[in-house]
């Protein structure tokens, strides 16, 4: 890439980043930026859902249920042992890593469905011990009276407190950027390349000494840790937790978000992330019939748009480059 | 009452039901590969063609049955060769995600169409049995007689008949069943119009022994694809003999061990045996 | 290709903007209109408990505009409903409430979750809204949220009422099948202690999760294998019914002591005969409540959602508690302050209770508050015995229940 290219590309990056950075400062009102932090962190749970299925190509229908691990495990921590946030949430993820790390293990060695279906059953034994847990997790009403974050001190007697709405948004695009930069240098790393390599021809890879187990495992446990990542968020934004948060049909939503945002791609689960709950906001009055069309609408990408909106938006400025260099 | 023996009808009631929504699901997926994730969907909807059949035409339940086979044979017709078959030459993930918007329409379509209020069918006969100190309705008599006559019924299509040797040769080997001049496009849509039949026939058959929902299918359908997977996917014995060991095992636990933690027990049991066998107790390697 | 992600980049935020700018403008309260905020379960199993409560409110909202609106504080007011479905799920129905309040200019959300009442009561004090809280659950009560009123009667006056009349029959084994959710958690909670405490006998506890349930034969199997007088069931009313008509087909000839989210009038829709449900005892059905208004309000509810709808009990609280929160406000002369409005409902209860429009409709007989937020009422139980419905008893709520701890 030329160093006119690269410079321009900086600047437009920089230019995004001051935009969401600046964001609260020209959307006021509390509903649309209460809308902006669950986005947020709609948009880390489909980053982690991304990894798995769009680096290594395997999908992980638990992630509904390691996001409610995270959850709970943050919450509980909490609440019952008395961490402070700042402690509780590193464990949580931990703990969820941990989990993926031995989901892999014996999953990761098949091939074809057996990775969802077992992942489903994983995820439906996990909801339903948090669902009928009552001692540990409320079972069915849940948790609640969660506090949010402790405040951060400062120098000079000052803190940054999380009471308001903004300052949680600010702390969820704290974690979006960092997910954001994780997960860019793990797919462009080594590791990323070796996995596009086992995309492409698993036994080849395979004959060349690629290790993919090892790889595949390791960007299960990433995808997992930042599930939980997300979820210790919610957990504290919202300040209660039920049964629900745990489903397996928390994968299904995320599943939308990266498949119409555009699967495999750093932008898509971002795309899908913000795009599709603000649908679902705006979309109120339709019901159910909203629920028919996102059907519809993963179908239709899956024939004719397999890398989502963003492989669109790829397609179409491509398109316009070689209008351009015709001329 | 005698507990046990009361609990073994009930479990092979309930794994009569299993058994076929779970053939129906592995002879689609014997043929075509394709794990029909929506088949709990469709099995809702073949539910609802009966309920309709009867309620709003004054049907009798022998003919909505009827009426029921017919809509969800051509139903499952059309999905695989409008939905399903466009994603042949991809990999195995696209056709799950496929599925996954196809229930997302066919549940919530049933939702925003019918409500989400439950519907009841009456049973053809309220007798009641009472042998050896165990009850059983007419309509559960009816579930297993009739899945065992389905069960058998299909055995010998497959074996004894030319459409049914060309399923079990495209399931085989399709490439090879092409060469021998099978229109294998053709029996992989018939195949797929049968095993969701086969959903429908249990859907109608169990409906007037439950609740009729647009969600009555999410349950079974779980169940259904632990039972092929653990049968083994595309075996015919595996999910007829796994349909029965789960719906007894699912009432045995329910009712001695415990009915509070049974899925819970149940899938945590499954992920183990299928971290250690994931091609399940009968199945082959894919 | 990298300059392509950064476009994309770009729209995701340009649009993310775009979509989200024009909901900033916060809807002052409207000149002359009261809006009550409603966020229920509108599809999934719950559907028609959450419309039935939605239409109890919106049958006020008809009833005051009829009478050409409420009178506030020298100006006339008329009121509307502004319904978002949460399908149950607490997260959505807090998003819902900021949305009604900010964007609907609501100052009461109506909820029928005792669970997304809980996160409510997080955020309603810090946002000023009032939550109108339709739960049994006592908890809500107890943690001294200043804006909430309960307008469903504790169940603790449920349990003990069906336990004197279970007991009159003679039973003093009892299975007991709750819903295996919160609810069905607390109330079987209670009822097992208070029936001990009696001297009966629980012989097993069989929690039902009813909106997931394929079969209930094992489940029952277990329960009447305890040789039970009398089995307590829990479920919404389908599901009860099925429960009923099985336990009867596998032999069963005790009694049934159900909880109030099952209603006997839609159990008997779903049951052969009225014989099967002989040894019911239950909360009576509103219909046939011996309470004044009744029948008008049952006119009302069928002119406008039809004659084929049942007349369920939670159509009459929300239907009441709609026009309470008006009466309050009429009371208080203000639209907007919430705290004086809750004073004038829960301290001033009387002056709100003989407002016409409140005493000339509320079929649910309320007569007053408590300072937690409790609304007081008397209920009714009623039991079928011979094939019939017998006449309707009254359950007792001494002020202490309202009080309670939990």
């Amino acid at each position: 890439m030329t160093v006119k290219k690269e410079n321009k590309k900086r600047l437009i990056y920089g230019f995004l980043i001051l935009l969401a950075v600046s964001a609260p400062l020209f959307i006021t009102g509390d509903y649309p930026r209460h809308i902006m932090v669950m986005c947020g962190i709609w948009v880390i749970s489909s980053m982690g859902l991304n990894l798995i299925l769009g680096y290594v190509g395997q999908l992980n229908l638990a992630h509904g249920t390691f996001f409610g691990i995270g959850a709970y495990a943050t919450a509980l921590l909490i609440q019952g042992l008395g961490f402070s946030f700042w402690v509780a949430l590193p464990v949580g993820c931990l703990i969820t890593a941990i989990l993926g790390f031995l989901t892999g293990l014996p999953t990761l060695r098949t091939k074809g469905h057996y990775f969802p279906i077992t992942t489903m059953c994983l995820g439906i034994s996990i909801y339903y011990v948090v669902a009928r847990w009552d001692a540990l997790t409320g079972g069915a009403s849940g948790l609640f009276g969660l506090p949010r974050p402790t405040p951060i001190p400062l120098p000079f007697g000052r803190e940054v407190a999380f009471e308001s709405t903004v300052s949680c948004y600010y702390l969820v695009l704290f974690f979006v950027f960092l997910t954001l930069l994780v997960i860019a240098r793990f797919t462009r790393s080594l590791v990323g390349k070796r996995l596009a390599a086992i995309r492409s021809n698993e036994n080849l890879a395979q004959a060349v000494g690629i290790n993919t187990m090892r790889d595949k495992v390791i960007f299960l446990s990433i995808s997992t840790l930042i599930a939980g990542l997300a979820g210790g968020l919610y957990a504290a934004y919202m300040g209660s937790l039920m049964a629900e948060q745990a489903h397996f049909l928390g994968s299904f939503e995320m599943l939308l978000n990266v498949m119409i945002g555009g699967v495999g791609t750093l932008a898509g689960p971002i795309i899908g992330g913000i795009l599709l709950p603000i649908l679902t906001e705006t979309l109120h009055f339709l019901g159910n019939l909203r629920l028919v069309v996102y059907g519809i609408l993963l179908i239709l990408i899956m024939g004719f748009l397999p890398q989502g909106i963003a492989g669109g938006l790829r397609l179409a400025t491509q398109y316009y480059e070689q209008r351009r260099a015709a001329k | 009452m005698d507990l046990l023996l009361q609990t073994i009808i009930n479990g092979i009631v309930l794994g009569s039901v299993y058994a076929m929504v779970a053939l129906g699901l592995t002879l689609i997926f014997g043929i075509l590969e394709i794990p029909n994730f929506a088949h709990g969907a469709l099995y809702m909807i073949g539910a609802y063609v009966a309920f309709f059949c009867i309620s709003a035409m004054g049907a009798s339940y022998w003919f909505a049955l009827v009426i029921s086979i017919g809509a969800l044979f051509v139903m499952g017709m059309i999905i695989e060769r409008f939905i399903y078959r466009p994603f042949y030459n991809q990999p195995h993930i696209s056709s799950f995600i496929v599925a996954v918007g196809l229930i997302f329409i066919l549940e919530n379509g049933a939702l925003v169409l019918w409500g989400a209020d439950f519907r009841r069918i009456t049973p053809p006969s309220n007798a009641i049995f009472n042998i050896l100190g165990i009850t059983v309705t007419s309509q559960r008599l009816l579930v297993i007689g009739f899945a065992a006559l389905l069960i058998i019924a299909i055995h010998f299509f497959i074996k004894k008949t030319r459409l049914g040797a060309a399923i079990e040769a495209t399931s085989q080997n399709r490439d090879g069943a092409q060469l021998m001049g099978i229109n294998t496009g053709l029996v992989g849509q018939a195949t797929f119009g049968l095993g969701t039949a086969l959903a429908g026939v249990a859907a109608v058959l169990v409906a007037p022994i439950l609740l009729i929902s647009p969600v009555m299918g999410e349950s079974v359908i779980a169940m259904a694809f632990v039972i092929i997977i653990l049968g083994g996917m595309g075996s015919f014995i595996g999910a007829v003999i796994g349909g029965y060991i789960i719906g007894l095992m699912e009432t045995m636990i329910s009712t001695f061990v415990t009915s509070y933690y049974t899925e819970a027990l149940i899938f945590g049991v499954l992920v183990v045996i299928l971290a250690v066998k994931p091609t399940g107790l009968f199945g082959k390697e894919h | 290709m990298k300059k392509t992600s950064l476009c994309f980049w770009f729209f995701i935020v340009a649009f993310m903007i775009f979509l989200i700018a024009p909901g900033q403008t916060v809807r002052a309260a409207d000149d002359d209109v009261i809006t009550i905020g409603y966020s229920g379960p509108l599809s999934g199993g719950a559907a028609k408990f959450g419309l039935n409560v939605q239409w109890g409110l919106e049958l006020a909202a008809d009833e005051i505009n009829a009478l050409g609106g409420a009178s506030v504080g020298g100006k006339k007011y008329k009121v509307r409903v502004v319904s978002m479905d949460d399908r149950f799920q607490a997260a959505l129905t807090v998003n819902n409430a900021k949305r009604l309040v900010q964007k609907e200019g609501a100052k009461m959300v109506y909820n029928p979750n005792s669970g997304a009442i809980f996160a409510l009561m997080a955020i309603n004090e810090k946002e000023k809204f009032i939550i109108g809280a339709y739960t049994t659950t006592q908890a809500v009560v107890t943690s001294g949220n200043k804006l909430l009123f309960k307008g469903p009667l504790p169940m603790q006056a449920y349990v003990h009422a069906f336990i004197e009349k279970a007991w009159a029959h003679g039973w003093r084994t009892c299975a007991m099948m709750p819903d295996a959710y919160e609810y069905g958690k607390i109330w079987s909670g209670i009822f097992q202690k208070a029936w001990q405490a009696k001297g009966g006998t629980i012989t097993t506890n069989i929690p039902v999760d009813f909106m997931k349930t394929t079969d209930y034969y094992p489940m029952l199997t277990k329960a009447l294998a305890t040789k039970p007088d009398v089995l307590l069931l829990g479920s919404s009313s389908e599901p009860d019914a099925i429960q009923i008509r099985q336990a009867r087909e596998l032999g069963y000839k005790g009694g049934f002591i159900l909880i109030e989210r099952g209603k006997l009038d839609e159990i008997q829709v779903f049951v052969d005969n009225m014989e099967t449900l002989n040894g019911c005892i239950g909360s009576t059905p509103l219909g046939m409540t011996p309470r004044d208004h009744v029948k008008t309000f049952a006119k009302k509810f069928h002119k406008k959602y039809g004659a084929d709808k049942p007349l369920a009990t939670e159509l009459g609280i929300s239907y009441a508690n709609a026009l309470i929160y008006v009466g309050a406000m009429v009371v208080a002369g203000t639209t907007t302050d919430v705290y004086k409005i809750m004073d004038a409902m829960l301290n001033k209860t009387k002056d709100v209770l003989a407002l016409p429009f409140v005493k000339n409709n509320d079929p649910y007989g309320y007569t007053g508050a408590f300072p937690n937020g409790a609304l007081k009422a008397k209920t009714f139980g009623i039991e079928v015995a011979n094939g019939k419905y017998t006449k309707s008893f009254v359950i007792d709520t001494p002020d202490a229940i309202y009080t309670a701890k939990e």
